[in-house]
């Protein structure tokens, strides 16, 4: 968990963004995109906006873009045919001021694009990369990072966390070694922690016990409830082009009689063509099949592949819904369900 | 304008209607320019009272506003919108009148509309839209309100129900009877050039 803890007293922001520019970082902040909050490059630090809860887009675009070329290539007439890998820059990133579901994210993406490939373009981002968080003062309605075994100060996936100490500055805590390391390298902005610093947490209520979802799930693969709670969905792909974990993507070519690009763009199982085969078979075509997915893919498949779930609570999901589907109101709806016993039995899987 | 495409018979629904005074808290700009409080050709009418909402301008007043900016502005101005857009498809999903079974920007051989949400991607997805519903847009809004990144859309269908209004003199989704300008295709009438 965090280790070593420090105080930047007065403008944090400003001297952990002078510092990790003085380390070659190209920094992301939470900025202001018309009335949405973005994570973009090119900021100034007093730009930062920290608002209550995650930011509008999550922070996996900057590791994980909505659309990213992954191949060019070039046929022409009397010439031998080309082609191009992207090149990832070199260039190592930043993230000051994700919180810390965002970054709990990051361990689900990291785990997929490691898994049995390792994919070049998220590594060649995600390597070189530094995460400072900021723990949550503040919660909303649709805030549950407390039911699916996080908080507003958990550090997961982050290198540094930071407690904003009430106009004091901040608390800062390396999470990792690579956090220790900017704090022994920056030695000079950090300072040992006061005695009377208050640095206030959001209070998240747990809404539900995760733990008794996947007992459900591993025994309703077949339940009217898939049925009845796709009924009200628009089958967009609003939740999931917006939830930190959702990874799924389609490969698509670009391309003229000439040159062409193969791109990679985010894709979601809540599309009737995302599983439409060739023959014309769609192993999932009613709404209440791409629900079920849905569902058992963040809370059953991925816990049974990676030993975590595919869920961090930032409770974008419900913020974004254009018909008002409540992922908490499921649920609870699941978890008031009866469980035969012999299930219910080593079926829990561990927080996070 | 579901009747007049065909997608289903008058005589397999039954309509419900429900007098209105307006939805939304403030109340939606689109109910400030609403000529049917009451609904027409249902089979029921729920009891019920309705009022007008009296719009402080005129209904396409903001389609003017935009009309005068100079082409570079507007285009900053959808730019900068389009950019955002996810295509994450909630506009259509949500959409009465987008009913195709495979969307154009589903239909890959060849592919019409590149589906990356690149500024070309967008900007072609969000003007195809724009096309398949000028005409057919009942203007209820729902695309905009659904939309996930805050694109003003409504400001498009304005745009398409203005030109639609001062070319054709015809507001879609007001009768189920009156000839629809690009869904109707009559010899006698259509008599240009080149159209077979």
């Amino acid at each position: 968990m965090s280790g070593q803890q420090k105080f930047i007293s007065g403008d944090w922001r400003g001297r952990m963004f002078q510092a990790l520019e003085e380390d070659g970082f190209q920094v992301y902040m939470p900025v202001k995109e018309g009335e949405l909050t973005r994570f973009k490059a090119g900021a100034a630090a007093e730009q930062m906006v920290l608002e209550c809860g995650p930011t509008h887009y999550p922070m996996k675009e900057i590791f994980f873009p909505m659309s990213e070329s992954i191949l060019n290539y070039e046929s022409r007439p009397g010439k031998e045919d080309e082609f191009s890998v992207p090149k990832i820059p070199k260039q190592k990133i930043a993230v000051l001021g994700a919180r810390p579901c965002d970054t709990s994210a990051m361990g689900v993406l990291d785990a997929v694009f490691n898994w049995d490939y390792k994919d070049n373009f998220y590594n060649g981002r995600r390597d070189q990369s530094l995460i400072v968080s900021v723990a949550c003062t503040e919660s909303d309605s649709r805030c549950f990072c407390t039911s699916v075994g996080l908080g507003p100060e958990s550090t997961e996936g982050s290198d540094l966390l930071v407690h904003e100490a009430e106009g004091q500055g901040a608390v800062i805590s390396s999470c990792s070694e690579k956090g220790a390391a900017f704090m022994e390298a920056h030695a000079a902005i950090f300072e040992s922690v006061p005695e009377a610093v208050s640095t206030p947490v959001a209070e998240v209520a747990v809404a539900v016990d995760v733990d008794n979802i996947k007992p459900w799930l591993d025994t309703h693969f077949e339940d009217d409830y898939w049925e009845e709670i796709s009924m009200k969905c628009l089958g967009c792909a609003a939740c999931s082009y917006l939830c930190p974990t959702c990874h799924c993507f389609d490969v698509v070519d670009e391309a003229d009689w000439q040159h062409g690009e193969r791109r990679r763009n985010y894709d979601c199982c809540t599309f009737g063509l995302f599983t439409l085969h060739t023959s014309g078979h769609n192993p999932r075509p009613s709404g209440a099949n791409r629900w079920r997915n849905r569902l058992m893919h963040k809370f059953k498949y991925f816990p049974e592949r990676f030993d975590r779930r595919a869920c961090v609570g930032c409770g974008r999901c419900m913020r974004v819904c254009g018909a008002g589907r409540d992922l908490i109101e499921i649920l609870e709806h699941i978890v008031s369900q009866p469980v035969p016993e012999a299930v219910a039995e080593g079926s829990v899987q561990p927080a996070g | 304008m579901l009747l007049k495409e065909n997608i289903f018979k008058r005589e397999d629904v039954v309509l419900i209607g429900v007098p209105c005074s307006g939805v939304g808290d403030p109340v939606l700009e689109k109910c400030k320019f609403c000529t049917v409080q009451t609904p027409e050709d249902v089979d029921h009418l729920m009891p019920g009272t309705s009022v007008k909402i009296e719009a402080a301008e005129e209904e396409f007043s903001t389609v003017d506003r935009m009309e005068a900016l100079p082409p570079e502005e507007r285009w900053e101005f959808w730019k900068d919108h389009f950019e955002r857009c996810i295509r994450c498809y909630a506009c259509r999903q949500v959409c009465p009148m987008c009913y195709c079974k495979r969307c154009i920007t589903e239909k890959n051989q060849p592919q019409w509309i590149e589906t990356s949400s690149h500024l070309r991607g967008n900007t072609a997805w969000n003007v195809i839209r724009a096309f398949h519903l000028t005409g057919r847009c009942v203007g209820c809004g729902e695309c905009e309100r659904v939309c996930p990144v805050g694109i003003p859309l409504n400001r498009i269908n304005a745009k398409m129900a203005k030109v639609v209004q001062d070319q054709f003199n015809y507001r879609a989704g007001m009768d189920s009877t009156t000839s629809s300008p690009f869904t109707t295709f009559d010899l006698g009438v259509d008599t240009d050039e080149g159209i077979l």
